[in-house]
């Protein structure tokens, strides 16, 4: 293994409509780790998802983040994802008209298969090296390991599905474009006790299997018991101000964010 | 075929009665093409203070050159008729054809009942074009399915435009009798560069029971400005599907839509406009309840992208007989540039009180978080805009029903869109 870690957030200063959410975060992260953010809302969690991703509403106004070494910020959210980067949205949006399965083959064919390939056409099934019937049977088998419907490939992607069904639909895309760097937001909200299992069960086989670099953000202990944490942050106003082992979760869980901050906060300043 | 001399001004009575002659046509049909020549003579053009009319710039269109016209070979490619409809009575040919086959059919319903020759239609209507239809109309179809006769096959009518400043006037009439049920796909495009006029007229007759589905194509050239008019008739528990794609012209006015004038006659009647570059494309559109106890349900849907222009009209008249009607109508369109714009006029009218009736009216652009949801699955920027362009007028697409129809309308629309999506990232470069 090279020294480089797979995320290296440094210094990281976000905006959102004018106004500063993170203020000089700093985090590394290395492959085959998972790394649990907890805080409050509003403390930046979700802010630093959509930065690593690239969402454009999100202003890196300062700071670094670099996947294996390379700026993240010099590519757009599509070529992040091209090059690895997942995020596992907390409320996903419906894309009506567009069907799960013509998505997905084609974010299938973009991750794997370059870009410019045109996914829709049938009847070039082969064309760069990519075969309709190879990712047909990825597909079922994917969806079989993750106990979602198979009715649901032929709906509108997100359209009047339920929670549990977007965040089986989250992690079945995770299945499929095998990210290097998977972040979950909030996977575990909305979901009762047998999708929270499903779920959170197939996000924590396939980060383990595919040594996947993960950033979990959660505000329950339960989704940590499929995925299980290496290391634990708490952030407060936009910085990182814990940084421990998996034990911080546990001592969140029982004595709240008042004690940690009390406990563990330096009063500087 | 029609032979003319060059030197009779065709929008004359000397005129229409030597073109009518020279095709050997019966003596009804030069009747009503004069009729319908003293009304076009009659009615002034359309201009600004016309309502329905006012945001519509014809420009530069001549209409003297367009009616200038030479015989021509190929305006109009009819798919031949099978033999086993004929077999079962059914007429599909030419109105020529249909003057010596079907003489009864033409004699009673071509311009008569839904768009009558001569008579002064509603204030504000396409009128004008109409009786310049009626008195020039130089191609055409004719379907005629006897009673209870179901015809499996689509009917295909493909029109062309002349070249030039030479315009086109297709004259169409389907007529199913009780019980019947056909398909009529009727497309017009263009295989020469033109400017001249498309003015095609479709009238349409639904006996007791009858089922047709009519879809209807408008990819005509960049230049050329198209007014058409599009009306069914319907009698007691008929049922019509029309389905209409607009992605041609320069400038397209086009008036479409049914009567129902029985008891339980349903219409289904959906759109899907596609403008680019300068584009115009004014849809004026009718659900005009006359009986009780039937329903219309109406889907537009579009995406304009360059400084297109989109102008959607709807009328719903529920008369005061048309009690226990459900009359629905929704227009939506999808701006894909800053410049690209959507006027929708919805209209209502309702004489009856026990009724169910709505009408909507959207418009808006891509959606950013969709955008950064596809792209953060690794799309890129150009594919997923694409991708939800196309789902968005997936839902009307699919009430085109015919495969045979869907998959190559999904590709006219892609390679508009496509070229636009380009051309205007390039700009942005």
């Amino acid at each position: 293994m090279s020294d480089t870690p797979l995320l290296a957030i440094e210094d990281l200063h976000v905006k959102v409509a004018e106004k500063e959410i993170l203020k000089g975060l700093t985090l590394s992260l290395n492959r085959g780790e998972v790394h649990v953010l907890l805080g409050q809302n509003g403390t930046g969690k979700s802010t630093l998802a959509y930065a690593i991703a690239g969402h454009p509403s999100y202003k890196v106004t300062q700071g670094r983040i670099l996947l294996d070494g390379d700026d993240l910020l010099a590519m757009a959210a599509d070529e992040r994802a091209r090059r690895g980067v997942f995020l596992a949205f907390q409320s996903p949006v419906a894309v009506p008209g567009v069907s799960v399965a013509n998505f997905l083959r084609t974010a299938y064919q973009a991750r794997f298969h370059g870009a410019a390939a045109k996914a829709t056409d049938k009847t070039v099934g082969q064309a760069g090296g990519f075969s309709v019937i190879e990712f047909q049977k990825k597909l079922m088998a994917a969806m079989k390991g993750l106990k979602v419907d198979p009715a649901l490939a032929t709906r509108y992607l997100n359209d009047g599905f339920s929670g549990g069904e977007k965040k089986q639909m989250e992690i079945l895309q995770m299945s499929l474009l095998r990210p290097t760097l998977a972040m979950l937001d909030e996977t575990d909200s909305g979901l009762d006790l047998d999708k929270l299992h499903v779920v959170g069960e197939g996000a924590g086989r396939l980060a383990q299997e595919y040594n996947m670099g993960v950033l979990v953000i959660t505000h329950y202990k339960r989704l940590l018991t499929y995925i299980k944490p290496t290391r634990a942050h708490l952030l407060l106003d936009g910085k990182i101000a814990v940084s421990m082992g998996p034990e911080l979760v546990d001592e969140l869980e029982e004595k709240g964010f008042d004690y940690l901050k009390a406990t563990y906060v330096t009063k500087s300043a | 075929m029609l032979s003319t001399e060059s030197s009779t001004a065709p929008l004359t009575s000397e005129g229409v009665t030597a073109w009518s002659a020279a095709a050997g046509e019966p003596s009804f049909l030069t009747e009503r093409r004069l009729q319908a020549l003293a009304q076009y003579l009659a009615t002034p053009m359309p201009g600004r203070r016309d309502e329905t009319w006012r945001r519509v710039d014809l420009g530069g269109l001549n209409i003297d050159a367009a009616a200038v016209r030479a015989p021509a070979e190929g305006l109009v490619e009819l798919s031949p008729p099978s033999a086993e409809a004929r077999a079962r009575g059914v007429f599909w040919g030419t109105p020529a054809e249909a003057a010596k086959a079907v003489p009864d059919v033409l004699q009673r319903h071509w311009a008569t009942e839904v768009f009558p020759a001569g008579a002064a239609l509603e204030v504000g209507d396409g009128r004008k074009f109409r009786a310049l239809n009626q008195a020039l109309w130089d191609c055409g179809y004719v379907c005629h399915v006897p009673r209870g006769v179901e015809v499996e096959l689509p009917a295909r009518a493909e029109f062309r435009t002349r070249p030039g400043e030479d315009g086109i006037f297709p004259h169409n009439l389907v007529v199913l009798d009780e019980g019947a049920s056909a398909t009529v796909i009727e497309s017009y495009v263009s295989h020469t560069a033109g400017k001249g006029l498309c003015c095609p007229q479709t009238e349409v007759l639904l006996g007791v029971g009858a089922r047709l589905r009519y879809i209807l194509l408008q990819a005509t050239g960049p230049e050329v400005v198209h007014i058409g008019a599009h009306r069914a008739h319907q009698y007691a528990d008929s049922r019509l599907t029309l389905a209409s794609a607009h992605l041609g012209s320069r400038l397209e006015k086009s008036f479409l839509g049914t009567r129902l004038l029985a008891p339980r006659a349903r219409a289904n009647l959906s759109g899907l406009y596609c403008g680019t570059g300068a584009q115009k494309l004014h849809l004026d559109t009718l659900q005009h309840h006359v009986a009780p106890e039937c329903a219309s349900d109406l889907l537009y849907k579009g995406a304009l992208g360059g400084h297109a222009r989109g102008v959607y009209r709807g009328m719903i008249h529920l008369e005061p007989g048309a009690q226990k009607t459900d009359a629905y109508q929704r227009n939506r369109a999808l701006l894909l540039s800053d410049a690209a714009r959507i006027d929708s006029i919805p209209g209502l009218e309702i004489l009856a009180n026990d009724v169910r009736c709505s009408h909507g009216a959207t418009a808006g652009q891509v959606d950013p978080e969709m955008m950064f949801y596809l792209m953060s699955r690794g799309l890129p920027r150009l594919e997923a805009r694409r991708m939800i362009i196309d789902g968005f007028l997936d839902e009307v697409l699919r009430r085109f029903a015919l495969e045979a129809v869907i998959a190559p309308l999904r590709e006219l629309v892609d390679g508009k869109l496509g070229h636009e999506t380009g051309a205007a990232s390039a700009a942005a470069a």
